[in-house]
């Protein structure tokens, strides 16, 4: 009953898409309609192009059942039929949202009679031929139908081109304003970030100002002979612990690179006579300063009269951090120790100084076997919370507090 | 009778030079306290006549200090170690003085807020 192959539908868009490269437009589809076999047979040899996919129908219900599956560029409809005639099946194609603007061509033996009937229809859309078909008449009036529905097919398509473009480029446009928010906020964010560092820099130097002017005064009270000497050494401790703090790009400083740098020129003693054991823990601004200053006195202390005075002293620095935190400085085969007679600047450092800034408390013990130092404080007077933006939040409530 | 002086400063070796000093200059020294609870502990028991607070005590701020000052009519003398905030509002009309700070603005500084002539001894209230 029906004949052809392949779908007209898609036919127009891909032709549309794949664009003037391709080598021939696929071909459109014409129903052409009458009962009797014959005449289709005739249309057929009149219309044989590879640009038409002719489908045929020998009844109106035929038809209509063809016009569900495909999209037609024309209708060719003999009037006369039994049951359902051309002009019914017209009726019912102009019904269909689908069909109502596919062209048709009646093909009529009995013009006079059919004569009012045609008038009605709006011109244009629809046209006529006599029976017998003027097979050079026939496909003159098929081309012009053909050419138009392939325009329209064209037009059609690149309106929806155009609007998926237009669509396209919203989107690309939404895209890019949302990246841009988000750029301006990260700058904001930064910009905020940065701002706060540099007010945290600022009360951090002031600060060391002041720690400074008071370590010079302290030292001076303590050791006036050896003032230079030690003062100079002091001052090289908190730059050493700031260099670490710079370094750690103030995301805290790790406890082990801390002792190490005060440890001075004793580093090449590391794993042989000093040994260190604990987990990495991020210290604190504060407690970097802190433990760095008692590290440097202890390990001083140790040279001049302890574990690192001889050739074989051995000194431990171990620590744990769970919600205390504990360090400890341990010596061993050093010279035999005697309590020192009165206090100095370097006793005030590892057991009041720590006390005070760590919140902690201090066990010294110069036992003769070997000096013990040992402090134990919160974990949270030590700790580096670990996100910088933490800290800052932080900052941030100091400042507005 | 010497004036009592209450240090709130969390760094050791700066309450303990400024409380060197102001001893030297005939105060005596409460304190030092490095965190808010011990100061708000040291001006109920032993009290004091003054006070010394700086701002920022490592995660804190002693505005709670200048709260429970004020409520006892005790006035004070801020440190800062910020140069741009030098206006906090708890701050009231108290006198500002920005680190490192010179001892003779301090004791001047004190002597002020506590009514008597910048020149005058130090004698408690």
């Amino acid at each position: 009953m029906l004949t052809g192959n392949g779908r007209a539908g898609e036919g127009g868009a891909k032709a549309f898409a794949r664009g003037p490269a391709s080598s021939r437009p696929p071909p459109i589809n014409i129903l052409i309609v009458d009962d009797e076999p014959k005449n289709l047979t005739v249309l057929e040899a009149i219309l044989d192009n590879p640009e038409y996919r002719l489908v045929r129908a020998e009844s109106g219900e035929q038809a209509l059942l063809a016009l569900l599956f495909d999209d037609f560029a024309l209708l060719i409809l003999d009037i006369r039929m039994p049951e359902m005639t051309g002009f019914e099946l017209a009726r019912m194609a102009r019904e269909r949202k689908r069909t109502a603007n596919v062209p048709i061509i009646f093909l009529t033996a009995y013009y006079n009679e059919d004569q009012h009937v045609l008038e009605g229809y709006d011109a244009g859309a629809v046209d006529y031929l006599l029976k017998p078909v003027n097979p050079a008449v026939l496909r003159a009036e098929v081309a012009v139908f053909a050419e138009l529905y392939r325009k329209q097919r064209s037009i059609e398509e690149m309106n929806r081109v155009l609007q998926a473009e237009v669509i396209s480029r919203r989107r690309t446009e939404d895209r890019l304003r949302e990246l841009n928010n988000t750029l301006e906020q990260r700058i904001a964010e930064r910009t905020d970030r940065v701002r706060h560092l540099l007010k945290e820099m600022d009360h951090r130097s002031k600060n060391i100002f002041s720690l400074v002017q008071a370590i010079a005064r302290q030292t001076a009270v303590a050791s006036p002979g050896e003032f230079a000497t030690k003062f100079s050494e002091r001052i090289h401790t908190l730059a050493a612990s700031h260099d670490l703090v710079v370094k750690s790009r103030w995301k805290g400083i790790e406890i082990s690179d801390l002792i190490r740098v005060q440890l001075g020129h004793f580093v090449d003693l590391l794993d042989s006579r000093i040994e260190l054991d604990g987990p990495p823990v991020r210290l604190s601004v504060k407690a970097a300063q802190t433990l760095g200053m008692v590290v440097h006195e202890l390990a001083t202390n140790a040279a001049k009269y302890g574990a690192l005075s001889n050739d074989s002293g051995r000194v431990e620095i171990g620590w744990r951090a769970n919600d205390a935190f504990t360090i400890g400085w341990t010596e061993r085969d050093g010279p035999h120790v005697e309590a020192p007679r009165r206090h100095g600047f370097g006793s005030t450092v590892v057991k009041t100084m720590a006390e005070s800034n760590l919140d902690g408390e201090v066990d010294l013990d110069f036992a003769p076997t070997g000096l013990r130092w040992r402090v134990v404080c919160p974990s949270s007077k030590v700790l580096e919370k670990s996100a910088l933006h933490i800290q800052e939040q932080d900052m941030e409530g100091r400042l507005d507090g | 009778m010497s004036a009592r002086v209450l240090i709130v400063e969390d760094e050791f070796f700066i309450a303990l030079d400024i409380g060197q000093q102001l001893a030297d200059a005939g105060f005596e020294v409460v304190g030092p306290a490095p965190s808010v609870a011990k100061a708000l502990t040291l001006v109920a028991e032993p009290g004091c006549d003054v006070a010394i607070l700086d701002v920022n005590l490592g995660g804190e701020t002693s505005e709670p200090v200048a709260q429970k000052l004020r409520e006892s009519d005790k006035p004070f003398v801020v440190l800062s170690g910020y140069s741009t905030d030098n206006l906090l509002p708890w701050f009231g009309g108290a006198t500002v003085l920005s680190k490192p700070l010179r001892i003779d603005d301090l004791v001047a500084a004190l002597r002020g807020c506590m009514g008597a002539p910048p020149g005058a001894p130090a004698r408690g209230a």
